[in-house]
This record gives structure tokens, sequence and C-alpha cells, in this order.
């Protein structure tokens, strides 16, 4: 069975355009020159993909996309648009309500990709043997009020001030959310959450809250604190290494790539903790056989034995339950043996896939390691030019 | 008697000094002459060897000596009695600090708490001194001295009365010169401002323009994004279509016969044949769509056009401005354009005639959305033009912009041209635009703008610009 995708769009001639592209794929394609059309469509049919232009007259994109979300909350919501107004567009991507955006002119195969890109992974963590798996390791974390709150704000385009309000009515999660914002976000040294949430942009200080949980129940796991340093450094370099290679710093809506990449293996510490132990021990014993310069994924064999679904798979799972970003998710997805064909934003993989690699190194924590793709890094941004860049940043960040 | 009659006399003399210093004070044509004039008439009078003006330092710590007169033959001490610390000087400044004249009638029996005071004069072989204190607002700021270094006790008790006069106007003097001194200041510092206003005013107006700009921009950018879009799509679906028809060119090319068709292919040829047509012609649409954008931008925004006093087509600006704001346009119910042809043109700055249809009628959009939010069908602006005679006899052109928006109460049309005022949330409007254009109706172009508007119902802007300037 096909999928469905529905483009909505207030120019024929952009939808004509679209239906030549995907007149040779395998989709069943829908053209919708009104919003309203397309509601009515959903309210006896169903669709698995929605692509959709933003400046439309009468219903526009996001009202569109709101609508959608409601109706049949599974369908995949791409913004594809010409309009440069990036505070609603970032919005919608922060919020998770547009769960990739297309700028125009766009590049046909490049456009082709993206959605199958974003189909595939979607399709992968849908399978609902995953979910099986993920709950027979252990119960979900629950989603706090909190979030719901200010998932709540943003929408309503609350002010910082509001927001901060909220934040310091749970002293907690303040507190909590301070500590991780001044070690996981490089000059970030605030006392304020209102500061914290000007700096950190909302979303990113909303996905913090979100997957706090994981961190928290995490903290006291072996192993936890590195892994938690770890994701901080991450989280720095790949702003930094960003801004090297493109001169301009890293859009909001990737802003925690680094500090989300390894959740799945927090995640596995709280809830499956012998296995997780066990696992290590195995690593670290298979360690001492091997030869030193081995630089083996022995981590990502020996996970495959023990358990039944990978801390990638895991991780990039909770991310996409949680609705984060989709960048986000195929990082966490893809950071350890990235596969370019599979791979939608291949730029941002590749430098978690270095910054990850080099931290590790950093801090002396082989046995979670896993071997670099030079090949990937340097075709997706040239990057190993800029490996001993990021280590001495690193270890700059770490004396201080 | 004759004491009497030579002290009656030599306070007559004493008296007619001081009203002569007075008078000098009063018309004060050239302070410093008269305060040395001053110390002169005094210090003569009083056989002085020395007469000396000391004004204390801001800071209050230390004093310079400003003012000197010397006997014939007496060596001038001014320059080395600067930066004097004033506390040196206890019992001399405890003295006259109320405003009390000082009469030192002999240096040599100045008591231990003199102790400093005695060994400076004594120094200077001073046998007696006179000092009156400066007074500023209650508080001790100088004082005038009159050193003798021949006799002692030179004044008398009854001559102090004069003498705290002279004191008086000594302080008058210098209070005077000292506020003179303020207002100076204040002047230069006002001068200063005035600058660093119309700096500013000249910077909020270019960011305005910029602001007005930015918004242009992002909806420029919109309309020409669109048909790229689709063109450059498009571009690459032909460089397929034409891959396939190639295919099956080359193959007739080789073999000399047609290739046989699988219902697949069939269907995919039928596709490609009869959508060729329609490819060719959405190009061809898009691009004279960038084309037509890109042309308008360009008239728009001459530069040349702000400072050029030239002919205008006024037809041709608001076509112009519309096109630029088309993608604003989209949704609205109805827009009518009511052109009066032929208008004449107006001699105006191109540029900022612009400028005020961009204003006007992005406004009257603006208002139009705030009314039909979830209705912009319901929406209706209307633009005419007309040819007519003003109540002066002068030929004008009209430009009338009406809207179906929420309208203004009262006090907001009072308050529509005022700079800085705006109803729009903040970040959404500097407040500046409609004082800028009535800057450019009014002054610019010696024209009218009429506002008519009910709360609810509507807004009507009428535009008059002269034909000839």
């Amino acid at each position: 069975m096909s999928k469905v995708i529905a483009f909505v769009d207030d120019e024929q001639q952009i939808l004509r355009a679209l239906k030549r592209l995907f007149f040779q794929t395998d989709y069943t394609c829908l053209f919708f020159d009104k919003g309203g059309d397309l509601i009515q469509y959903l309210e006896s049919n169903k669709i698995d993909i929605l692509v959709t232009d933003i400046r439309m007259p009468e219903m526009d994109g996001i009202a569109l996309m709101h609508a959608v979300k409601r109706m049949q909350p599974k369908v995949i919501r791409i913004a594809l648009s010409g309009y440069t107004d990036s505070r609603q567009i970032l919005a919608a991507l922060d919020s998770g309500l547009a769960r990739l955006y297309i700028y125009k002119p766009w590049d046909n195969d490049q456009l082709l990709s993206k959605i199958e890109g974003l189909i595939r992974m979607n399709d992968q963590l849908a399978d609902p043997s995953l979910l099986q798996e993920i709950n027979g390791l252990g119960s979900l974390p629950t989603i706090p009020d909190l979030y719901a709150k200010i998932t709540d704000l943003i929408e309503k385009e609350a002010s910082a001030q509001e927001v901060a309000r909220l934040v310091d009515s749970d002293p907690a999660i303040a507190g909590k959310l301070l500590r991780i914002a001044n070690t996981a976000y490089y000059g970030l040294h605030t006392g304020s959450v209102q500061q914290a949430i000007v700096m950190l942009g909302m979303s990113n200080v909303r996905q913090i809250i979100l997957t706090n949980s994981v961190f928290e129940r995490a903290a006291y796991m072996p192993y936890a604190k590195d892994l938690w340093q770890h994701a901080s450094l991450v989280n720095q370099g790949v702003a930094y290494l960003y801004s090297l290679c493109y001169g301009k710093s890293l859009p909001n809506h990737q802003g925690t790539a680094g500090l989300m990449h390894t959740l799945g293996l927090l995640f596995l510490a709280t809830v499956k903790t012998d296995l997780y132990l066990e696992l290590i021990e195995a690593v670290e014993k298979e360690l001492q056989h091997s030869q030193t310069d081995n630089n083996q994924s022995i981590f990502d064999a020996l996970e495959t034995e023990f358990l039944p679904v990978r801390h990638p798979e895991i991780g990039s799972f909770l991310l996409n339950w949680w609705e984060l970003p989709f960048d986000i998710i195929e990082v966490a997805y893809h950071y350890r043996e990235p596969k370019p064909e599979l791979i939608v934003n291949k730029e941002l993989v590749a430098m978690v896939h270095l910054v990850s690699h080099v931290a590790f190194g950093l801090l002396g924590l082989t046995q979670f390691q896993y071997a670099l793709d030079k090949e990937f890094c340097d075709a997706n941004g040239n990057l190993t030019r800029h490996q001993l860049a990021i280590e001495d940043y690193l270890a700059s960040l770490l004396t201080n | 008697m004759d004491c009497l009659e030579e002290r009656f006399q030599h306070r007559l003399a004493l008296e007619r000094i001081v009203s002569g210093i007075a008078r000098n004070f009063v018309m004060l044509e050239n302070p410093t002459d008269s305060i040395n004039h001053a110390l002169e008439e005094i210090g003569k009078y009083s056989r002085a060897s020395r007469a000396y003006i000391f004004e204390f330092q801001e800071d209050g710590i230390f004093m310079n000596n400003t003012y000197e007169w010397c006997r014939e033959g007496v060596a001038s001490e001014m320059e080395r009695l600067q930066n004097q610390k004033i506390n040196s000087f206890p019992w001399w400044m405890a003295q006259i600090k109320e405003g009390d004249i000082l009469n030192i009638k002999d240096v040599s029996k100045l008591g231990d708490e003199a102790q400093a005071e005695r060994e400076i004069l004594e120094l200077q072989s001073v046998k007696s001194a006179l000092i009156m204190p400066l007074m500023q607002r209650g508080i001790l700021n100088g004082f005038v001295g009159f050193d003798n270094v021949d006799a002692t006790g030179n004044w008398h008790d009854e001559d102090m009365t004069v003498l705290s006069i002279a004191a008086e106007f000594f302080s008058s003097v210098f209070n005077r010169l000292s506020a003179e001194k303020e207002i100076h200041n204040a002047k230069k510092e006002l001068e200063v401002s005035l600058e660093s206003l119309k700096h500013l005013q000249a910077q909020l107006i270019q960011q305005e323009q910029l602001v007005a700009i930015g918004q242009l921009a992002a909806g420029v950018a919109h309309e020409i994004n669109n048909p790229l879009g689709f063109v450059m799509s498009n571009q690459k679906t032909l460089q397929n279509y034409a891959n396939i028809l190639k295919g099956y060119a080359e193959y007739c090319l080789e073999r000399n016969e047609k290739p046989a068709l699988s219902d697949s292919d069939r269907k995919e040829l039928t596709y490609i044949v009869e959508d060729l047509d329609d490819v060719f012609s959405d190009i061809n649409e898009g691009l004279v769509r960038v084309k037509k954008i890109i042309k308008s931008m360009r008239i728009f925004s001459r530069i040349d056009r702000m400072t050029d006093y030239e002919p205008y087509d006024v037809k041709e600006g608001i076509e112009n401005t519309l096109v630029i704001i088309k993608s604003r346009l989209s949704g609205l119910g109805a827009l009518k354009l009511n052109i009066d042809t032929p208008i004449p043109m107006i001699q105006a700055y191109g540029g900022k005639i612009n400028q005020v249809l961009l204003n006007l009628i992005v406004n009257a959009l603006d208002a139009i959305k705030e009314a039909h939010p979830n209705s912009p069908g319901e929406g209706c602006l209307e633009i005419s033009t007309r040819t007519k005679r003003d109540k002066n006899e002068r030929k004008i052109v009209e430009i009338q912009i009406v809207d179906n928006g929420i309208g203004m109460t009262d006090e907001v049309k009072n308050k529509l041209f005022m700079p800085f005022y705006t109803t729009k949330k903040i970040g959404k409007g500097t407040g500046l635009g409609m004082s800028i254009v009535y800057d450019i109706v009014k002054n610019s172009h010696a024209g009218e703008i009429i506002v008519e508007s009910t709360e609810g119902v509507g807004t009507s802007i009428t535009v008059q610009l002269p034909v000839n300037s």
C-alpha cells in the first residue's frame, strides 16, 4: 500500500511542478489549492504525509498543520515555503508542528530524498515491534506537566518573561535547567531562568525540561556523570564546529543535538541497569584483549548481542515520541555508524559523529567509543581538518 | 576735634571708594579690570603692600590665588600661590566661614591656634591683614585679602560695616561670574544635545525607511521565491523528460524503427507529450512574473528618486506599489482602482511619494486585517485618483485610499501624525510612518492630507498634491 502525500499550495503552478516531480514515484499524491479543501477531505479519508505552503489566503499553513495534527496526529507534516519570516518558521519547527521545513526554490532531488528520509525514519521508529521491545525494557518516562504548559505558552508566542515565570514556579526544574544550560552551552553563565530562555531559545529550554526526567533518573547510575559530561561537551563542540565551518551560529532547532544524542544510553542505564553494567564490563574485558590501536566499535558489536534493541534506536525512538525536531532524531539514530544513503541532514550527523568521537577519546571513555568515518566527515562539510581545533577546544572547556 | 574730623574724612573716603567699586561692579563690562581696580583702590587706601583674591576649587580641597594687586616695589606672589591646601589654614577659614570679616590687627599677637597662619604671614613680613570672605549661597568660596608689611592696626572697627558691604559686592561679582559661566556651559550642552537630537532624528527616519524596506523585502522575497520555485523544478523535470524522449529518439535513429512500448512506457510517454506544452508555458509565466516584480522594485526604490524633484506618474506609482505588496493582497475581498485618466504628471520627489503610497496602503491593509482577522474576503480596499482645483485654485491631483478596516477613534485621529504614536503591538510599528507621510506631503510638497474615519467602519485618507511646485 503506497503512502498518501497531500500537497497544499494556493499557486496552481507550484502544484503542477510538484505533480510532475512525484509522477515517477510510488506515492499516491493529492493536490489541494485550499487548506479548507484538505480538511474536508480528511473527514473521511486518511493521508500519511502533508506538504504545505505557509502563506496562503483564508487558511495559512500554520493553521492547516494545527488542524491536521488535531485530526490525524500521525501525519508527517512538512512545510514548503518561500516565506522568509524566520520567526514563524522556526517556531513551527521548534514546537514540532512541522517536522521539516524546505525553502522555495527547492532542488527536485533533494526534496525527494528529504521526504523519503523522513518517511523511512518515521516508519522505522513507528514499527510496533520496536515499541514492544522498548516497552519490554522499561516504562517510558512520563512527560512533565510543565512541558505541556510551556508548549502552550510558546504556541501563543508568549514572552521569555512569561515562560520564565512558569519555569520558576518549579524551583527544582528551574535549578536543573540552569545547571544544564550553564554546562552544556558555551559562554552561558547565568543565574536567571529568563536569561537562559532568551539565550537558548524557548524550544531548547522545553526540550531540556522534557528530557530531564531521563537525565534525572540516570543521575546516580555508573558512568552517568561521564556520559553527561560527554553530552555537554559535544553540545558545545558542535556549536563551535558549526561556526567554524559555516561562519554562523547553529540554528536554534538543532541546538540540543549534542545534548540528546546519547539519550538512549542513559535511558538504558535507568531501565536495565544490570544489563547495562554487564555490557560495559564485557566491552572493557574485550578492550583489554584486543590491541589498543584497534578502534573498532566493540561497544556496538556487543550491544547487539546483549540487547534486543540498541541505544541509538532507543534514543531516537524517545526523541521521536516526544516530537523533537527531526534533525535531532536523525543524529541520535545515526551518530555512530552513519550511512549516507539513509540520512537527510548529513552535515549535522557528520558534525556530531566527529565531535562525539573526539569527546569520548578526550574523556577516556573508550568503552563507549566507535570508529570514526573520515570519508563521511569529509564528504559532508570537509570536517576532519578541524579535528585538532575541536580537540583543543573541548580540552579547554574541560580545564575551565 | 581733629581726631574726629580725621576719622570722619577717612570714613567718607572709604565710602566713596566702596560706592565707586559698587558702581563698577554693577556695570561689570570688564570683570577682570573691575576686580583688579577694586583691589587697587582699597589696597592704596589702606596702604596695603599686596591685595589678593583666593578662589576655592570645586573639590573644596585646594584654592588658587586668582587676582592680585601689588604696591610699587612689592613682588608678585600669585604664580606660586596655586593649589594651596585649604585645610592648611583652619583657623583662618574658621574666622571667615560664617561671612565675617577677619581683621588681623597684629600678626605677632596671633595665638597658638593660628600657628600655621602666623608662620606664613611672618614669612612674608606681614604685620597686619584684612580678610573679606567670598560667599556663594551661604558657603565660603574664597576670600579677598589685604596685607600690610608696614604697620599694624590700620583698620578701625567702625570701618567694618562699610567693609562688609564691600565684601558682599565682591561676593556678588564672583557669584555673577560663576552664574554666567554656568549659563554658558548650559548653552554649550544644549547645543550639543540639539546636534545629537538632530542626528537621532535622521537616524530614526532612516531606520523607519529600512524597516519599511525590510518588510517590503520579506514580501518580495516570497513573491520571487514562488515563481522561482516552480521554474527551477520544472526545468529539472524538463531535463528528465528530455532524457526520456532522447532515449526514444536515439533508439529510432539507431534502429530506424519505432520502439516497442510496454503499458507503463506508454503511460509515461503519453503523460510527457501531454504535459510538455504546459511545462514551457509555466516556466515562461514564472520568469515573466519574476521580471515584473524586479522591475517594480527597481522603479520603486531608485535612490535618485528620493532627492530629485521631477515629473512623477501617480498611476504608475500606485501600480508599482501594488505589485510590491502583491502577497499581502491575496485573499482580499475586493480591490477597486478608480484611476481617473489621464492624470497629469506632478512635480515631486518620486521616491518619497512612493513611500507615502506604501505607508498608506499597508496601513489600510493592516486595518482591514484587524477588522476581519478570520475572513479576509470581507476586506475591501479602494484607491481612487482625480484631478481638481483646491481652494486656492491650484491644480492638484488627489489620491484617496479607502478601507473598511477597524477605523479610528477621535483620539487616534488626533494623534495620527504624532511621531512615535502607534496603535500597533510592540515590534510591529515604529510609529513614525504617518509623521513621515505628513512631513513628505505637507513640507516637501506643499500638499494636503485629509483624514476621515469612523470606528468600526473604516477609514479614508486623501492626499492632495499640487501638479506644479
